[in-house]
């Protein structure tokens, strides 16, 4: 019980440090007066963010002065329903593709994670060129515009832009759940398991499966920088109205802040909630 | 570790690609003056005259610009500030990173989880938000503005901005593998026989970082490549952008020709001459490719350093080889009583 109040503890400090360290990186605009240094500017600015933050309710967006909430929100749900739709779609994918794969014979799959490796290298600036190019042919070829190209208005386009955040974030665990499974593999209970009689399939299913999917989780962080890296070039490409244009459209050191918390706490939980709740054994293999 | 990599085919692809690609660049500028060969107008087969922009595999390689401009020799000119832009963040990523680490790891004791946690959001965060929300007011302005800093200045600035963003996740990267090296018993033997902190750094701990940097280093060289990339796109330009006010709108130009501004002024024309703005972006593509082929040939060649070259493989007797079992071999020494037990 001690424990778990004294961790409890601990991580609400580090939730203060991170929102402190959020403060002092929105504030760094105050910090560079046209190419020059200016310490004391700088601090006066971390003040005035951190008072607005205190009355949230006061901040306003844009030279037509409109309160930043509930619109936030809404450009914040926007982003949240493609990045969670991507999400599942591309682990989904990637687990089907994978399942096949561990079938194929080593020298297949060299091939295959070479493959994978020049995928990736390919920018996702290309690969949304490309999307864009190419539904923009099949609407000149066919006639049909099967999806929207990017938003006008108050037009909201999603489409396109889950698939092309879907491809890059796929390989990405195509990749991963490959290293993962492999090592998985090698480990002892398996060899114990197969020892005993199961078949690689009853071992896959009962055993190796659900191990690797639970330390998919330890790549948390590691997957969602990536994924939002990619879709706030994204938001951008297809004037898909999310957080992060939000962001792009109003440069204040207040909505920077506040668009960061929004996405950065939810995260922060997760990982928390997942050290505490995650069994040990799990924790210390790796 | 080079007799390893001298044998990678990949790396040698890799590095060759990227070495003419600077040569080249740097001897446009020094044998041509960094001129770019120009057609304004030329004729076809039939004598009719014909306009850029150019498609590709015409008269140029890749096609010209609307000004007509050869997009290979473009490319080949800028190439120089955009790959000695990202070798010089990566590079200094390392330098910085390399310090700090050493710092916090040698120095920071208890603090280390909560000063970890200040810089957590770096974890999480899109660098290109957060480098384009801090660039967009310096970088950007007019095209009258004489007030504007020199190029130089904004070109160091940038470099600055680019490297410290990820300093802190260099630093704890390196400062955990640290960490996991200050654990080992040599370096324990070492402190206990009297070496100082300067000894454990020089003597034990870089050389052993040293095939970890170098893989890292690489890393930075293709995420620095792709912040470019995008912060091109959002019209954030190496070195600068400068904005053209006349009555079609705004037009921005980037001061040099290095390659994220390309990108970003060419994307427009995506829609009509498609291939102009996916020259910049093949480049890119390229030069990441690259990039990865070396980070593998390394990768590959310091596992290869770890594990010795020539495995001898354990030959087990086969049950053939074996000497079969004479009749005389074994004897029963008093077969009756084994018998009734």
């Amino acid at each position: 019980m001690q424990r778990a109040v004294i961790e409890g503890f601990q991580s609400l400090l580090k939730l203060a440090l991170a929102v402190f360290g959020i403060i002092c990186l929105g504030s760094l605009p105050g910090l560079f007066n046209h190419l020059t240094v200016n310490v004391p500017q700088y601090i006066q600015t971390i003040q005035d963010v951190a008072a607005k933050l205190a009355h949230p309710a006061s901040i306003t967006y844009s030279t037509t002065v409109r309160p930043l909430f509930p619109e936030i929100f809404i450009r914040f749900k926007e982003s949240l329903i493609i990045f969670s739709c991507s999400l599942f779609f591309s682990i989904t994918l990637a687990i089907i593709v994978v399942y096949y794969l561990i079938r194929l014979s080593e020298r297949r799959l060299n091939q295959v994670r070479q493959l994978i490796a020049f995928f990736e290298s390919i920018p996702d600036i290309l690969i949304i060129l490309g999307l864009q190019l190419f539904v923009v042919w099949l609407f000149q070829v066919t006639g049909v515009l099967f999806v929207k190209v990017a938003g006008i208005g108050d037009n909201t386009v999603r489409a396109l832009p889950m698939i092309a955040l879907s491809i890059p974030t796929t390989l990405m665990f195509i990749k991963l759940l490959l290293v993962r499974f492999e090592e998985e593999f090698r480990r002892d209970y398996v060899l114990l398991a197969e020892a005993k009689g199961l078949s690689r399939v009853a071992v896959f299913y009962r055993h190796v499966f659900i191990n690797v999917l639970f330390s998919l989780f330890f790549f948390t962080k590691t997957t969602i920088w990536f994924m939002l890296s990619n879709l706030y070039i994204i938001e951008y490409f297809f004037n898909s109205l999310g957080i992060f244009l939000f962001v792009k459209e109003n440069p204040t050191s207040e909505i920077f802040v506040v668009s960061l918390l929004l996405i950065y706490i939810p995260v922060f939980l997760f990982i928390q909630a997942f050290q505490l709740f995650a069994p040990d054994a799990l924790k210390e293999r790796t | 570790m080079w007799r390893f990599l001298i044998r990678d085919k990949k790396f040698i692809i890799g590095l060759l690609f990227l070495v003419t690609l600077v040569a080249l660049s740097i001897g446009n500028t020094i044998f041509n003056d960094g001129e770019i060969r120009k057609v304004i107008l030329s004729y076809d087969e039939d004598g009719m005259v014909q306009v850029p922009p150019y498609p590709p595999f015409s008269d140029f390689i890749l096609g010209s610009d609307q000004n007509g401009r050869d997009l290979l020799h473009v490319v080949i000119e800028g190439a120089k500030w955009t790959i000695g832009a990202t070798v010089v963040i990566a590079l200094a990523r390392i330098v910085f990173g390399l310090i700090f680490a050493m710092i916090i790891s040698f120095f920071v004791k208890k603090g280390y989880d909560y000063l970890e946690s200040w810089f957590d959001s770096f974890s999480i965060l899109p660098m290109t938000m957060i480098a384009y929300f801090l660039l967009a007011n310096v970088l950007v302005f007019d095209s009258g503005d004489t007030s504007a800093p020199s190029f130089s200045v904004r070109l160091s600035f940038e470099i600055l901005i680019l490297t410290i963003l990820a300093v802190p996740t260099v630093s704890f990267y390196i400062a955990n593998e640290t960490k996991r090296l200050l654990r080992e018993e040599y370096v324990q033997t070492s402190r206990m026989l009297g070496g100082n902190t300067k000894h454990v750094i020089i003597k034990h701990i870089i050389p052993q970082l040293f095939p970890v940097l170098i893989i890292v280093f690489m890393q930075q060289f293709v995420q620095t490549l792709i912040l470019l990339a995008h912060l091109g796109v959002l019209k954030l330009f190496l070195g600068g952008t400068v904005v053209f006010t006349d009555l079609n709108g705004k037009e921005f130009y980037t001061a040099s020709h290095e390659w994220s501004g390309m990108l970003g002024l060419y994307y427009q024309q995506l829609m009509a001459y498609p291939w102009i703005p996916f020259v910049p972006m093949l480049f890119f593509a390229l030069t990441i490719i690259a990039g990865n082929f070396i980070l593998s040939g390394i990768q590959k060649a310091y596992e290869g350093i770890r594990k010795p070259v020539s495995k001898v493989k354990k030959k087990i007797p086969a049950l053939d080889d074996m000497p079969a079992a004479k009749k005389d071999s074994f004897v029963f020494v008093e077969r009756k009583d084994s018998m009734s037990i």
